[in-house]
């Protein structure tokens, strides 16, 4: 492991998610380390060719390959999630751990990225804490994923960590784009929060600093949740938007209460719904068949309600609380700070983009 | 009587799986009889999904349906419709549909006008009808100028066709933007179209993002219209369409609100569903519900044998501006 201060040699795999190129682009920009992004195809190369990042397409099953790329590496970062339908991604995923981590060399270190939402946070629900029920498929398959992080590394004597990363902001995050386009859309926007509930968000330049504190082994434990600490409120995360786009929205904060149930067949309805993650967790992903049968007849009856009276859609969820795993609590996440990197990190990047275009 | 048309499907992509298929199975007069896709994976888990039998021999499949829907990249239809033509069924394929005028036309000719569908879904988006009756109305006076932005920062697509210009037909432009030129021109009831200048980001054939300028032509009068697509960077979903007395600005999602900005910089919002609508037309304020009444609409136009907006050759000028654009790019 380098020690602090040290270039490190960082690789991403799924380096073509809105993260992970964001990551890579700020890595690469706004850091002296050097980055390689593992893409799947050319589709995405030209990102990184605007941006001066190597790019290397591999298959993951040749481990000869894999560890000849790899054995300069300090630093491994996972953002992978596999497609396909839910009773395979916990095998894929398995299998992609194995073969990144086995073929690393053993002073590199392995980064496993999920997001917060393997805290397994039930559906409608914005606290976050410890979850002991996996509410959610994602949740049940990300804290099987992390355990197999942890004994794959013992296996293979290989440090690893497993990070659960808070709401991702930044210039090329839909999020911002939602953000802008949901603030610029109305004069007030209501939202279903306390002016002073702490958030769980980070923004791209404090991920990147997280990394390299893993780089550099100044982290003790395995699992972190990655979020702005001390936890930005949900009036300075609307400010920045505000300020960042220069938008004039009055923000009126009004949480709402819980809707009562007018019947007992809604009272039924909403209490088996309430526990669909966790039947599609436990059941579903056993048997194939069922799941993709029970899809199919949920596609079918969703385009029987086209006639059905529409309902109000409530879009903005914002996490709120502490989380109950380790969180870095010296990353420089300040308003100030982040608002000046961010729209340091446009300008570069829009320059790149007008460079380019012919 | 309404016939029953028998539907036979080539390709078991993103979209039968999650918007014509739930649709099929919910069309009255609409049977589906099998599903082909070279992916025999992709192709069994559908069939497990919505209780569709699979085949293996698309060919004579053929020869047992009225109607086949092809949703398989540009780049690998060719023989599908030349066969489906050959045996006098009804097509309905996906966009892009060709990528010149001379294509489009050979193609189209191989079928009679009402046969042929082409996936413009989005012409049966509520805010298509609502900005088409507000031109019409003249209220704001004549339209002057229309912009339109589309951006979305996305690397995704390169596991499947979208990495691959042959297949694909090109990027952003002929994959997505497409839809909302597509819808510019049926709001604005043009009849030519010019492309005047185009910059671009494009590798391999594939263009991530362009600014263009074109002329369109309408009974309006002679209208420029810019756009700003990419896929590098976020910059929302905009159209603009200045008038002589004011501006409106709005989203080409189906069910967008319609901001009418006034000449002294006065902003009002509206949901225009009481607009005029004498003949009853149904249109779609969510992106499935565009599936169903498009499927409705090509039901319609067979049941009549009369073509509708669901016709290939009601979207031509769609495939010349489509054309000219990449001709300025090359």
């Amino acid at each position: 492991m380098k020690g602090s201060g040290s270039n490190l040699n960082i690789a991403i795999f799924g380096a073509s998610s809105q993260v992970g190129s964001s990551l890579a682009f700020y890595l690469k920009n706004f850091t002296q380390h050097q980055v390689t992004c593992f893409i799947r195809s050319s589709y995405s190369s030209v990102f990184f060719d605007i941006c001066g990042i190597k790019t290397i397409t591999t298959d993951l099953k040749n481990t000869e390959d894999l560890k000849n790329i790899l054995k300069d590496q300090d630093l491994v970062l996972d953002f992978t999630y596999p497609t396909g339908q839910i009773y395979e991604i916990s095998r894929s995923i398995k299998e992609n751990i194995e073969r990144i981590i086995k073929a690393m060399p053993a002073t590199a270190v392995y980064v496993y990225m999920s997001s917060i939402h393997a805290l397994c946070i039930p559906p409608e629900n914005k606290m976050v804490r410890r979850y002991i029920l996996p509410w959610t498929s994602y949740g049940y398959i990300k804290k099987q994923a992390e355990k197999q992080v942890v004994a794959l590394g013992k296996i293979y004597q290989v440090k690893t960590y497993n990070f659960r990363l808070g709401q991702i902001h930044g210039f090329l995050q839909s999020v911002n784009e939602s953000f802008r386009e949901k603030l610029a859309a109305v004069p007030v926007a209501y939202l279903d929060s306390k002016a002073g509930d702490p958030l769980n968000i980070l923004f791209i330049s404090s991920l990147g600093d997280a990394i390299v504190k893993c780089g550099y082994g100044e982290l003790s434990h395995n699992l972190y949740t990655l979020i702005a600490y001390p936890q930005w409120q949900v009036s300075e995360l609307y400010d920045y938007y505000k300020k960042f786009f220069s938008l004039d929205t009055n923000i009126v904060y009004s949480p709402r209460t819980p809707a009562r149930t007018n019947s007992i067949r809604s009272l039924v309805v909403n209490k088996v719904k309430r526990y669909r993650p966790l039947i599609e967790s436990y059941v579903l992903l056993k048997f194939p068949d069922l799941s993709l049968k029970l899809k199919g007849k949920y596609r079918v009856g969703e385009v029987s309600k086209i006639n059905a009276p529409k309902q109000i859609e409530y879009l903005d969820i914002n996490y709120i609380g502490l989380p109950p795993t380790e969180i870095i609590m010296d990353l420089d996440c300040s308003f100030e700070s982040v608002y000046i990197k961010e729209k340091l990190m446009q300008e570069t990047y829009l320059k790149l983009l007008r460079e380019k275009s012919r | 009587m309404i016939k029953e048309f028998k539907v036979g499907i080539i390709g078991a992509g993103k979209i039968v799986e999650n918007s014509h298929l739930p649709v099929l199975k919910n069309m009255p007069g609409i049977s589906v009889e099998w599903l082909y896709d070279h992916n025999t994976e992709r192709c069994q888990l559908l069939s497990t999904m919505y209780s569709v039998p699979t085949i293996t021999d698309w060919q004579t499949g053929m020869q047992n349906i009225d109607l086949c829907l092809i949703t398989i990249p540009y780049g690998v239809r060719l023989p599908y419709l030349d066969v489906a033509a050959s045996l006098q069924k009804f097509v309905y394929v996906e966009k892009p549909f060709a990528l010149s005028v001379k294509e489009h036309m050979e193609l189209t000719n191989k079928f009679l006008a009402y046969e042929l569908a082409i996936g413009f879904q989005r012409r049966v988006y509520k805010i298509v009808y609502e900005l088409r009756q507000l031109i019409k109305s003249n209220i704001l006076g004549q339209l002057k100028s229309i912009d339109f932005v589309q951006g979305y920062f996305s690397l995704k697509g390169g596991g499947g066709y979208l990495g691959n210009a042959e297949l694909s037909g090109g990027g952003i432009i002929v994959e997505s933007a497409i839809h909302s030129l597509d819808q510019i021109l049926l709001i604005t009831d043009a009849t030519d179209v010019v492309v005047e200048s185009a910059t671009c980001i494009q590798e391999n054939g594939i263009d991530y993002e362009s600014k263009i300028k074109s002329i369109i032509t309408t009974p309006y009068g002679n209208i420029t219209v810019t756009s700003f697509v990419s896929t590098l960077q976020n910059l929302g979903n905009t159209l603009t369409l200045r008038f002589q007395n004011g501006n409106v600005q709005c989203q080409l999602s189906a069910d967008a609100v319609i901001n009418i900005i006034a000449a002294n910089d006065e902003t009002a919002r509206f949901d225009c569903v009481a607009l005029d609508n004498q003949n009853g037309e149904k249109f779609a304020s969510e992106i499935i519900d565009s599936f169903y009444i498009f499927w409705e609409k090509f039901l319609y136009a067979l049941n009549k044998k009369k073509d509708n907006i669901t016709s290939a050759n009601n979207s031509l000028l769609t495939t010349k501006w489509i054309e000219r654009i990449y001709e300025r790019f090359r």
